[in-house]
C-alpha cells in the first residue's frame, strides 16, 4: 500500500494542473462562444485553401 | 435555381439583368447591386459560398446605399472611430463589428473569410450566433471604413460594436462564476474520492489509522481552496445582506459552510469525529451550478433588451452657422451660405445643438423643430401605426424616423438623457432582477435554516445532558442533512429551464418573475392595434377612376412611392411586390424627376406627370379641379368599409393622377392578425377571459371584437384609462395579463400581474413588459402560457420534495439514527432528484420545425 502516497500526489497534481488549464481557458475566453466554432469547422478546411479561380 | 434567377440573390431576372464573368463562367444577376456583390465574393476567390450557403436569397451590395455611403463618411472621421477601435499593440488595432445579413453558417464562412483577405487585416473571427465579428488589422495599412466596405460589397453591412457597460459587467460576472465552478468541481472530486473511502471504512471498516488520517488531512487541505475561492461569494453575499439587516440565501448557507467546515476540521484536528468536508464542496458546487444557470439566463434576457438600443443613430449632423442662434425661420429653408455641416458622434451632442435631419434618417436626439417640415414615423417610441406631421416649433423623438422632408432640430435633450435613453434604463433594470418565487424561496429557505439553527441547538442541549460525545457529531449530521440545497435549487433550475423552454417558444422573459405571473393569469386585457391587428397599413382596396388596371395603378404608385419613405409607400410596394396578380415579378415602370414633398411623391412616367398622395398634394400637384375626389369616389372598386372608420387619420387613403385626370385611390388600413381568432378561444381552453381595451374609436373596436368573438370591448381609452381598467380587473380579484404594443399600453404593461408585449412594438411597451413575442406571433402566447404552468408545477413539486425530504431526515438526524454518509448520500440524491425534475421541461427535439438535421 505504499503506492498510495504517491498515487495521491499524482492525483493532486494533476488536478491542479487541470485547474490552471481551467482557469487560462475561462480567462482566454475559450467558453464565451460554443456555438460558432462548431459551424466553422463545417466549411473551413475544404474550400479556404482552395486555389483562385483561373 | 432556374436559369433565369439572379445569380447572386435568387430573385426572378426582369429587364435589367446583366451578365458578368465570375470564376470562368458566364451568369447573369439582376442588377448592379448583386452585380458587384458576385464580383467582390468571386474576386476574393470565395465564390464556393454560393455552394454551401443554405438559402438562395442573399442581400446584393449596399455600397451604393446613399445611407450606408452617409455612415462610411461618418466613420472616416477620427473622432467618431476612435472610441471603437482599440490598440491592440505594435501598430495593430482590434474592432468588434455588428455585422447584419449572416443568416447561415456559409455567410459566417464568407464574412470571416472576405475580412481577413482585406488589405491589412491580420485576422478576424466571426462570432455567428451573436451577429460579430473582431477584427484585428494593422493600424498603418487599413481603417475602419475599409472592413465595412469589404463586406458592403458582399452585401452585409456592418458598424462597429461597442459593448455596454452592463453587458460587459455581466460578462466578467459570468467568467468568474465559470471559473468558480470548474474550481469547485475539480477540487470538488478529490474530496469526494477521500470521502467515498472514508465511508466506506466507517461502514466495513478495515481502513489503517493512518491512512484514514492522512485521507482526512487532505480532505481538508482541498477543501480549503473551494471556500476561499469560488465559496468566498457566498461569505461576502451574507456579510453585505447582514449589513443591510436583511436575510438572504447567502446568511444560512455561509453558516452552514462554516459550521461543517469547522467541526470537520475539529474532527480530523483531534482525530475523533465525522468529516463534512464533501458535503461543504459538494453544497458550493451545486449552488454554484444553479447561480451560474440563473446568470445566463439573465444575460441572454439583457441581450434582447439591448436589441433596443441601436435603435438611436451613432452619427448625426450637426448644424455650425457663423452668426448663431437666428437661423431658420418658419417654414424657411435656412440660408446655405453661412452654414457648414459635420459629422459628429451623437453622442456628443449637447442641448442647444442644431442638427439636420434628412429623409429615411432617423433622428439622432430628443429636440424642438427649427425649420422645414416632415413626417415622422415614432412607432418604435409610442406605437402609433401612422406617422405624424411636424413643422416648425415641433417636438421630435430620438429614435423617430424622419419620412419626407428635411428638417433642422434644436437639441433638447441627448444621449441617455432622451426617452429612449430612459425607456432603454428602465428595461436594464428590469433584467436585473430576481423571480419573486426565488425570493420567496430565499425568505422560506432563510426562516427554515433560522429553525434549523433553534432546533440544532436544543438538540445538541439535550445531547450535552445525555451523551456528551456524540454532540458534536449529531449536531453537525442535522445541519448537514438539513443544508438547503435541494431548496435553493429547487427554483433557480425549474426557472432557468423554463427560460429557455419559453425563448424556443417565442416568448422572451425580460423580467424573472414573468414565468412564475405568467402561471397564474386569470384574465387578458389585450390592446388592438398592433397587437390583435397588425399595426401596419395594408392596401385593402383600390377604386380605378382611369383607363388603367387596378394593378397597373398599384405598380404606376409603387414605383413613385420607392423615392418616398413613407408607410402608405410601403403597403403599396408590398401589394406591388406580393400581389395574387403577379405569378412572376415584373420590373416597375421607370420614373424620371422623381420628387418626394411633404404628402406625397411626384415624377415623370414615359413623359407623363404623375403624382401619388395626399388628396391635397395630387389635388396640387397635378391641378385637379376640386369636386375630382367627390365625383371618383363611389367607382368601381374592391375597396371594403373598414377603410372608411380610419379615413381621417393620415396616410390611409393614397390617390394617384396623371397629368390631370384622377387614376386611383387606394385604401390602406390595418388588418386583424390572421392568429387572433385562435389566440382568443386558446386563451379561453386556458380560462382566461378577453376584454378587448383600445384606444381606437369605437365602430373598429366593435367590430374587432365580433369577429374575435370577445364580449367585453372598450373603446376610445386613455393610457391611464386601461391601467385603470386593469386595476378594476384586479379589484375584483383577478389576475391580469395585459397584451400589448404602443406607449400607450406602457402604463398598463407595466401596472398590471404579468404583461406580454409584442417584438415590433414601442421600446417603451417591451421594457414595461414581463415577456416579449418575438415574431409577433401571438400564438406563442398559448404555448408560453403552457410552459410556465408547467414550470410553476415543477417548482411546486420541487420545493414539497425538498421541504418532505428535510421533515423525515431532520428529526432522524436529531436522534442520531443517521451516520455522516448518509446525511450526504441523502442532500445529494435530492439535489439531483430536483434538478432532473426541472429538466423535464426542456422541450425534446421531435417538434422542432428546424429543416432537418444539421450534420455535426
Amino acid at each position: 500500500m505504499d503506492i498510495l502516497p504517491l498515487l495521491i500526489g499524482i492525483s493532486i497534481v494533476v488536478a491542479i494542473a487541470i485547474a490552471g488549464i481551467f482557469v487560462w481557458a475561462v480567462r482566454s475566453g475559450q467558453f464565451d462562444d460554443l456555438d460558432t466554432p462548431a459551424v466553422r469547422i463545417l466549411t473551413d478546411e475544404d474550400e479556404d485553401e482552395a486555389p483562385p479561380p483561373h | 435555381m432556374g436559369a433565369d434567377a439572379c445569380h447572386h440573390c435568387g430573385a426572378l431576372l426582369g429587364g435589367g439583368a446583366l451578365g458578368v464573368r465570375v470564376a470562368g463562367s458566364e451568369v447573369r444577376v439582376c442588377g448592379a447591386p448583386c452585380r458587384t456583390a458576385a464580383l467582390a465574393i468571386a474576386g476574393a476567390g470565395l465564390d464556393a459560398w454560393y455552394a454551401i450557403r443554405a438559402h438562395a436569397d442573399a442581400a446584393g451590395a449596399v455600397t451604393a446605399d446613399p445611407a450606408f455611403r452617409a455612415d462610411l463618411d461618418a466613420w472616416k472621421t477620427p473622432e467618431v472611430a476612435a472610441p471603437h477601435v482599440r490598440s491592440a499593440g505594435r501598430g495593430t488595432a482590434a474592432v468588434t463589428l455588428t455585422v447584419e445579413g449572416m443568416r447561415c453558417a456559409g455567410c459566417a464562412w464568407l464574412v470571416e473569410r472576405l475580412l481577413a483577405k482585406a488589405p491589412g487585416v491580420l485576422a478576424a473571427t466571426v462570432d455567428f450566433p451573436l451577429g460579430r465579428a473582431e477584427v484585428r488589422f494593422d493600424a498603418g495599412a487599413a481603417a475602419l471604413p475599409t472592413l465595412l466596405e469589404a463586406l458592403a460589397d458582399a452585401g452585409y453591412r456592418a458598424t462597429p460594436y461597442s459593448a455596454h457597460a452592463e453587458e460587459a459587467a455581466i460578462e466578467a460576472e459570468r467568467r468568474t462564476r465559470l471559473r468558480g465552478l470548474g474550481i469547485s468541481a475539480l477540487f470538488g472530486m478529490q474530496v469526494m474520492l477521500l470521502s467515498i473511502a472514508l465511508h466506506a471504512s466507517a461502514h466495513y471498516g478495515g481502513m489503517d489509522a493512518g491512512f484514514e488520517r492522512l485521507f482526512r488531512w487532505l480532505a481538508m487541505l482541498l477543501t480549503v481552496p473551494v471556500l476561499v475561492w469560488p465559496g468566498r461569494a457566498f461569505f461576502t453575499g451574507a456579510v453585505t445582506a447582514l449589513r443591510e439587516r436583511r436575510l438572504t440565501m447567502d446568511v444560512p448557507v455561509a453558516l452552514g459552510l462554516s459550521i461543517a467546515f469547522l467541526g470537520s476540521a475539529f474532527a480530523t484536528v483531534t482525530g475523533d469525529g465525522a468529516i463534512w468536508f464533501d458535503s461543504v464542496v459538494m453544497f458550493v458546487t451545486l449552488l454554484g451550478g444553479a447561480r451560474y444557470l440563473e446568470l445566463v439566463a439573465r444575460r441572454r434576457s439583457s441581450a434582447t433588451v439591448r436589441a433596443l438600443a441601436r435603435a438611436a443613430p451613432l452619427v448625426a449632423i450637426r448644424v455650425y452657422r457663423s452668426e448663431d442662434g437666428r437661423a431658420g425661420t418658419h417654414g424657411g429653408t435656412p440660408d446655405a451660405r453661412e452654414e457648414r455641416e459635420a459629422r459628429v458622434p451623437a453622442a456628443t451632442l449637447h442641448p442647444g445643438d442644431r442638427v439636420r435631419v434628412r429623409p429615411g434618417e432617423t433622428v439622432p436626439a430628443d429636440g424642438v423643430i427649427r425649420a422645414g417640415e416632415s413626417i415622422f414615423d415614432e412607432s418604435l417610441l409610442t406605437g402609433e401605426s401612422h406617422p405624424v406631421a411636424r413643422s416648425s416649433g415641433g417636438r421630435v423623438l430620438a429614435g423617430s424616423i424622419n419620412g419626407t422632408g428635411v428638417v433642422e432640430v434644436e437639441v433638447t435633450c441627448a444621449g441617455d438623457a432622451t426617452v429612449l435613453g430612459g425607456v432603454l434604463r428602465r428595461a436594464q433594470r428590469a433584467a436585473r432582477e430576481r423571480p419573486a418565487i426565488a425570493l420567496l424561496a430565499d425568505r422560506v429557505a432563510a426562516w427554515f435554516i433560522a429553525g434549523v439553527l433553534v432546533l440544532a441547538a436544543s438538540v445538541a442541549g439535550a445531547w450535552l445532558l445525555h451523551d456528551p460525545s456524540r454532540a458534536i457529531a449529531v449536531v453537525v449530521s442535522v445541519l448537514v442533512v438539513t443544508c438547503p440545497c435541494a431548496l435553493s435549487l429547487a427554483t433557480p433550475a425549474a426557472m432557468t429551464a423554463a427560460l429557455g423552454a419559453l425563448a424556443r417558444a417565442g416568448v422572451v422573459a425580460t423580467r424573472a418573475n414573468a414565468v412564475e405571473r405568467l402561471a397564474l393569469a386569470t384574465h387578458c386585457l389585450a390592446d388592438k392595434t398592433g397587437t390583435l391587428s397588425e399595426g401596419r397599413l395594408r392596401l385593402r382596396g383600390v377604386s380605378v377612376a382611369g383607363g388603367l388596371s387596378p394593378e397597373e395603378c398599384i405598380e404606376t404608385a409603387a414605383a413613385l412611392e420607392r423615392h418616398a419613405a413613407h408607410p402608405a409607400g410601403s403597403a403599396i410596394a408590398a401589394a406591388a411586390e406580393g400581389g395574387p396578380v403577379h405569378a412572376r415579378r415584373r420590373p416597375l415602370p421607370r420614373v424620371e424627376d422623381a420628387r418626394a414633398h411633404h404628402g406625397g411623391v411626384e415624377g415623370r412616367i414615359g413623359g407623363l406627370r404623375h403624382a401619388v398622395g395626399s388628396a391635397a398634394f395630387v389635388g396640387g400637384a397635378c391641378r385637379l379641379a376640386s369636386d375630382a375626389f367627390a365625383r371618383d369616389e363611389p367607382a368601381s372598386g374592391t375597396g371594403d368599409r373598414s377603410g372608411d372608420d380610419d379615413a381621417t387619420s393620415l396616410g390611409t387613403r393614397v390617390y394617384l393622377a396623371r397629368e390631370e385626370a384622377l387614376l386611383a385611390r387606394f385604401d390602406l388600413a390595418d388588418t386583424l392578425r390572421p392568429e387572433a381568432r385562435e389566440l382568443v378561444d386558446g386563451l379561453r381552453a386556458r380560462g382566461l377571459e378577453t376584454t378587448i381595451a383600445s384606444g381606437d374609436s369605437a365602430a373598429p373596436v366593435e367590430r374587432t371584437g365580433e369577429a374575435l368573438g370577445v364580449a367585453r370591448r372598450l373603446a376610445g381609452l386613455s393610457p391611464t384609462d386601461k391601467l385603470e381598467e386593469a386595476d378594476r380587473l384586479a379589484a375584483r380579484g383577478e389576475r391580469v395579463l395585459m397584451l400589448g404594443d404602443g406607449v400607450n399600453d406602457a402604463p398598463a404593461l407595466a401596472g398590471a400581474h404579468v404583461s406580454v408585449a409584442m417584438e415590433r412594438g414601442a421600446a417603451a411597451a417591451a421594457s414595461r413588459a414581463d415577456a416579449v413575442l418575438l415574431g409577433d406571433d401571438p400564438l406563442a402566447l398559448l404555448a408560453g402560457i403552457d410552459i410556465a404552468r408547467r414550470a410553476r408545477r415543477i417548482v411546486k413539486q420541487n420545493l414539497a420534495w425538498a421541504l418532505a425530504y428535510n421533515l423525515v431526515a431532520l428529526p432522524l438526524a436529531a436522534l442520531g439514527a443517521v451516520p455522516p454518509w448518509a446525511a450526504a448520500i441523502g442532500m445529494s440524491l435530492s439535489s439531483l432528484a430536483v434538478a432532473a425534475n426541472a429538466l423535464r421541461l426542456v422541450p425534446r427535439q421531435r417538434e422542432e420545425g428546424v429543416p432537418g438535421p444539421a450534420p455535426r
